[in-house]
Order: C-alpha cells, then sequence, then structure tokens
C-alpha cells in the first residue's frame, strides 16, 4: 500500500490523474509489481464529498484518503480524518500544533504518522536534530519516501532508530509514474480506512520499494 | 494555498498586455550548433538529404530549440518580494515545425500573479504565456513560464 | 533511426539515457541560445555559481532539451511532439552523475490518423533525487 500521494484534482503542483494512477498501477501489476493500492493526503486539505470508488473498483485498486497537514514539526500524514478532527484544526494552516494534532487524531479513530522524516525543514529528524524539539506523541514516520534522496531516507532511519519509531513508505508521488515506487507491506490487504489505522495502531508493517514487490514468475 | 494577504508588490497594469518581444531567424548552422550542445543526432535536424526524405521535406530544429531562445526584454511584473528568483517551471505546446530558414516572432504576457504560503515559506509566482509564430504568421508554440520569488 | 508505431506501446515501457553535462556542453548551449536570439555573446560561464545555490547548475532550459531529445529519438521521425512540461523541483548540478528518463503512462488511440503516448519525464541524479520532472504527449503512427 502506497500511504502518501498527491494528485492534479487537489494538489496544484501535481501533475498525476487519480485514473491515470489507476492504469499505472494495473501496467505495474502485468509486470509483476505487487501494489495493492494507494493513499490520496492531498497538501492541507480534506474534501469529505470527494469519491473515487467507482474508478477504483474498476480498476481493481483500493484508493482511500488521508491528508498532508504543516505542524511545527514538519509534514504530517493523518489517516482517518473525521469531522471531529476537521473542525478541531484548520487544515490550510502551515503550522498547526503537532503534540495536539497526533493526540486529537488518534482519539477521535484516526491515525497521523511523520511524513518525509529526513527531508529538511518539512521532516521531523531536522526539527528533533537542528530544533533539539522531543518528539512526544509520535510513533510512526515515513522513513521511506519516494521524493527523498537516498541519504534523506537515511537520515530517517537513523531517527526511527534513535527514538524507536515504527516506519512506514510512501511515493509522495505528484507524477503518473511515481506512484507506488515506494509502499508499506502490511501482513493483511488494506481495503478500508479504518483498516488502515488499525494496523497502523497495531504495528506489524515495513516500508518497502516497488522492486522488492515484483515477483520473480512475472514477465 | 492562494495568500491574497501575502505582502508583495508588482506592477498590476502589465497583466495581460501582449508584447512583441522580437524575432529570431533559425539558420542550419544554429541548429547544427545547438544540436551539439544538447546532444542531438536525429538526421532531421543535421543532414540535408535524410531530411528531405523525412516527412518535412527539409532540415527543421528540434523542438527544444525554441525554449532555448532569448528573447529580451520579456514583459516584467515587476515583482517586489524577496531576494532571489527562479523558475518554477514551464510546458510547451508544439504546432508546426520550425523549418531553417524561418524567422520565428515571440510575443509575450504575464498572465499572472500570485502568493502562496506552505512548506518553507511564501512564495509569490510570477507566470507569462509566449507565443511563437513564424514567418507565414502560423503558430509553431505556445508556452506557459512560471518564475517564484522567494526569500533564500 | 527506428520508427516507434502506436500499437508497440504500452504504460510501463521505460527509456533511459546518461547524461554528462560537461562545462563545454553548457557554455555551448548558453552560447548557441543567444546567438539564435541575435543577442550578442557574453561571459556567463558555466561554472558560475549562482547566489543560493552550493555548486554550477544546468540551466532548466537545457534540461528539458535533453528530456525533449530522449522522446523524439524514441518515437522516431513520423512522430511528433505535441507538449512537454517541466516542473523544476530542486537544482540540477552540472557536475552530478545525471540520466535523464521517459515512462510511458497512457496510451490513446485517434479517431483519425495515429494514437497519442503520455510519458512521465525525469532528470534523475545518483541521490535518487528528481530534481525535474514533467509530462510529455507524442502522437505516434499506426503501423502500415
Amino acid at each position: 500500500m502506497d500511504l502518501h500521494s498527491h494528485s492534479a484534482d487537489a494538489s496544484d503542483d501535481a501533475g498525476g490523474t487519480v485514473e491515470g494512477y489507476l492504469k499505472w498501477i494495473v501496467a505495474r501489476r502485468k509486470r509483476g509489481f505487487r501494489i495493492h493500492g494507494f493513499v490520496l493526503t492531498e497538501h492541507r486539505e480534506f474534501d469529505p464529498t470527494v469519491d473515487y470508488s467507482a474508478l477504483a473498483e474498476q480498476y481493481g485498486v483500493t484508493v482511500l484518503r488521508g491528508a498532508e497537514l504543516e505542524t511545527d514539526i514538519g509534514h504530517v500524514l493523518v489517516y482517518g480524518v473525521s469531522p471531529e478532527l476537521a473542525k478541531r484544526f484548520d487544515f490550510s494552516s502551515v503550522a498547526l500544533p503537532h503534540r495536539e494534532l497526533f493526540e486529537v487524531a488518534r482519539d477521535t479513530g484516526g491515525f497521523a504518522v511523520g511524513a518525509h522524516a529526513g527531508r529538511p525543514r518539512i521532516g521531523l529528524a531536522h526539527h528533533v536534530h537542528e530544533r533539539g524539539l522531543t518528539p512526544d506523541g509520535i510513533e510512526v514516520i515515513e522513513q521511506l519516501n519516494g521524493g527523498s534522496s537516498s541519504e534523506e531516507n537515511g537520515r530517517a532511519l537513523e531517527l526511527a532508530e534513535e527514538y524507536g519509531f515504527r516506519c512506514v513508505g510512501g511515493s509522495d508521488a505528484h507524477f503518473v509514474s511515481a506512484i507506488g515506487r515506494c509502499l508499506t507491506a502490511f501482513r493483511r490487504p488494506i481495503t478500508s480506512i479504518q483498516a488502515l489505522v488499525e494496523e497502523l495502531a497495531g504495528g506489524d508493517y515495513f516500508p518497502v520499494t516497488v522492486e522488492q514487490t515484483q515477483r520473480v514468475d512475472a514477465g | 494555498m492562494d495568500d491574497a494577504d501575502a505582502e508583495f508588490e508588482y506592477d498590476r497594469d502589465i497583466l495581460g498586455v501582449e508584447f512583441e518581444v522580437g524575432q529570431a531567424t533559425i539558420t542550419k548552422e544554429h541548429i547544427a550548433r545547438y544540436c551539439a550542445a544538447v546532444g542531438e543526432t536525429n538526421p532531421l535536424y543535421l543532414d540535408d538529404a535524410a531530411a528531405a526524405e523525412g516527412p518535412y521535406g527539409a532540415i527543421i530544429a528540434p523542438p527544444s530549440m525554441l525554449s532555448g531562445l532569448l528573447m529580451e526584454p520579456r514583459p516584467d511584473p515587476d515583482v517586489r518580494f524577496g531576494n532571489t528568483s527562479y523558475a518554477a517551471g514551464t510546458k510547451f505546446e508544439y504546432y508546426e515545425p520550425v523549418r531553417a530558414g524561418d524567422t520565428i516572432h515571440v510575443s509575450a504576457l504575464v498572465k499572472e500573479v500570485y502568493a502562496k504560503t506552505g512548506r518553507s515559506g511564501t512564495m509569490v509566482f510570477a507566470v507569462y504565456q509566449s507565443r511563437y509564430r513564424n514567418q507565414r504568421d502560423e503558430p509553431v508554440a505556445f508556452e506557459e513560464f512560471a518564475r517564484v520569488f522567494r526569500q533564500a | 533511426m527506428d520508427q516507434r508505431y502506436f500499437e508497440d506501446v504500452e504504460p510501463g515501457d521505460e527509456i533511459e539515457t546518461p547524461w554528462d553535462a560537461t562545462p563545454e556542453a553548457v557554455a555551448e548551449f548558453m552560447a548557441t541560445r543567444r546567438l539564435a536570439s541575435g543577442l550578442p555573446e557574453i561571459e556567463d560561464g558555466p561554472e558560475r555559481v549562482r547566489p543560493g545555490f552550493e555548486r554550477p547548475i544546468v540551466p532548466g532550459s537545457m534540461s528539458l532539451a535533453v528530456l525533449s531529445r530522449l522522446v523524439t529519438d524514441w518515437m522516431g521521425s513520423r512522430g511528433r511532439l505535441r507538449s512537454i512540461s517541466a516542473s523544476y523541483r530542486r537544482p540540477v548540478y552540472r557536475d552530478d552523475q545525471l540520466r535523464a528518463l521517459a515512462l510511458v503512462t497512457d496510451t490513446e488511440k485517434q479517431a483519425e490518423g495515429g494514437g497519442l503516448v503520455k510519458l512521465d519525464v525525469y532528470i534523475e541524479n545518483e541521490r535518487g533525487e528528481r530534481p525535474l520532472q514533467g509530462v510529455a504527449v507524442v502522437e505516434l503512427p499506426l503501423r502500415p
């Protein structure tokens, strides 16, 4: 499951459409790559009226929705955005208080993850190591991010080892062919946002690159 | 997120006003030098005989050569924000090919100027559009280009 | 140059080429663009480090030209580049190990003529960063 992506529908720096992502995943599967689905995490917004279920069913790919919000410790991916959470925070803010966000997300049936944790300025490692911040209330970081360099992902891994964070992977796709480049491997298929939240809280998963998912018997 | 409250100034009167920016005659020699610089070896651009056999009947310029043209001065919205600026993105649409010997006329306008706040602070974007036409007044290309201004 | 036909292309196809942006090539690119535009040559060598950058960078239009070359070489002489876009996300440093990549993301047969092929295009460096990425649309002929 790719836990981090943006589409041209709602992120103006993205060139990929949801249908483009779906076609690409179908093409990747034909080449033996195992991509079950992806979570759209548009920048600084969550529109509860958007529904991709018909498209998702047409292509046989799971499409879930979360949000990428901006906090005082960098960007944060939120899964399971409840009306209550949306009411508590101004998603368009670029400096949300991270402690409250992580806490309220959990209390309202969701789950928050530190995005692209090794990236300068917008990732958690920078705020911990450069600003001396204590990462209270954070359990999981996006260690493997498709938009980050290998050095930045390495920095995120060091942070995870230092603080005992669990790790996920996401492509941070803005363009079609980036979707699914980095993923999170779960023990069971994820078909709903509730199941994703449960799994994230439960802890049995790890980040993988798309190459690591390829079936050796595929053409 | 558009940020109408961000503090920046620019020349609003220039928005949407199309200027003739200049013209350039693209010779075979220019094409050959350009191809050498960017590693183009396509005979359509370099070989008279092969190009004569090709779909255009004569040497044409690589489409990207238009993005390499420097036409000055472009309309300037005089954005007063930050201390640095750089290219944010570009899009080219191509219509008629540029044939060796064509004279390309370029006109340009400032489409919009807006601010966005996020990630690493406020950034101001200026969006320019350029039209490229040949000496027969046929459209050759359309370009939309964005420049970002920010505090480094 | 081989001709590419619409029927031979499917989403997932990849093409790539290494790109050595030598100081000489960058200097020649900058000189050529001024020459073709009828502007006098100026001293703005490829080794100049612009404020805000760590090392000499490659002009965005040169990166775009290399992506364009990758796609037009692949499509063959009867293909047509309809459009190409690029989003400049990070600087392209001249002395990085660069490669240009294109991946077919969608194909659509047209009612008349050939078919349209959409490709994601990237410049990638040895750190796995994609400082420049965009989309190209080409028109390919059908097999005779």
